[in-house]
């Protein structure tokens, strides 16, 4: 009879599994982007991916002239380790030095940017390896200076 | 054993909507923004999609340029139908500025509905959309207007 219950938990979770459901259940990613004298010229679009097919992109908006400033939030997402991209084009094609920090914590520089473009706008790509989101999350970037 | 088999199904679908797991994962995307000009919005703006009994509903932080409020969001995972949308945050000013919305880049549209209600600072907005029909991955842009 034991054997039973036994059966029921293995069956559950071979049913989650394969409905890609994450056992840790949703989360909400949700951050803001800065950028000072960056003449920032498109909404900027802020992707995170999990593996190959699980990815979603939003584009933001930024206010400002000077400093430049946006908002962004994903709901409902699977919780789980993500990479970041972020895009956007601006009129300078000089980078700074991006930095980021989870919840609040330290800024650390992301793990890979490039300006592409021979004139104006240029493309800006900005990557992120990791983030855990286990749990809700936030992301802050700042794009730097470029005065 | 047929016993079995069913009771299985009907746990692991009990468990899957216990988790907070949509039983159809291949749901679709909302994504947008929120904005208004001059308007001193002094809380996050609360978007909440509901279809039937159920809701989904995101606090949305806006952050303040020169003259601008904004904000961006994505929820995904949606299942797709009609819904209404609400949209509530808290204010400094009484006033509407005329709140617009557009669909996929669309036109803007005038809302159903937009209440101010308090008697005094802040203020609480809460404005209506009465059908959002969500068949595929959906954008969802809302201005609250300009009230400098």
């Amino acid at each position: 009879m034991r054997i039973i219950p036994a059966f029921g938990a293995v069956a559950v979770l071979f049913v989650l599994v394969l409905s890609g459901c994450p056992l840790g259940g949703v989360v909400i990613v949700a951050g803001t982007l800065t950028a000072d004298y960056y003449s920032i010229a498109s909404d900027v679009t802020v992707t995170i991916s999990q593996g190959d097919e699980k990815s979603w992109s939003v584009p933001v908006p930024v206010a400002g002239t000077y400093n430049q400033i946006g908002s962004y939030l994903f709901a409902n997402v699977p919780s789980g380790v993500y990479a970041v991209e972020v895009s956007f084009e601006a009129n300078q094609g000089f980078m700074p030095g991006t930095m980021y920090r989870v919840d609040g914590g330290a800024w650390l520089p992301v793990d890979d940017e490039t300006v592409t473009g021979t004139g104006v706008p240029y493309t800006f790509s900005i990557a992120i390896n990791s983030l855990a989101a286990e749990a809700g999350v936030t992301l802050d970037l700042y794009f730097g200076d470029a005065e | 054993m047929r016993h079995i088999l069913v009771l299985g199904a009907v746990l692991a679908a009990g468990v899957l909507v216990l988790a907070g797991c949509p039983l159809l994962p291949t749901g679709v995307t909302v994504t947008g923004t929120v904005s208004g000009d001059y308007f001193d919005i002094t809380s996050d703006v609360t978007v909440t999609i509901t279809q039937g009994e159920n809701s989904v509903s995101v606090d949305v932080p806006v952050v303040s340029g020169a003259s601008t409020q904004i904000g961006a969001f994505l929820v995904a995972n949606v299942t797709a139908g009609e819904y209404a949308v609400t949209v509530t945050f808290e204010n400094s000013y009484s006033y509407t500025g005329g709140t617009t919305y557009r669909v996929n880049g669309g036109a803007w549209t005038g809302v159903d509905g937009e209440v101010v209600t308090g008697s005094s600072a802040p203020y609480t907005f809460t404005i209506t959309i009465d059908s959002l029909p969500i068949s595929a991955d959906t954008t969802l842009d809302i201005y609250f207007g300009n009230v400098g």
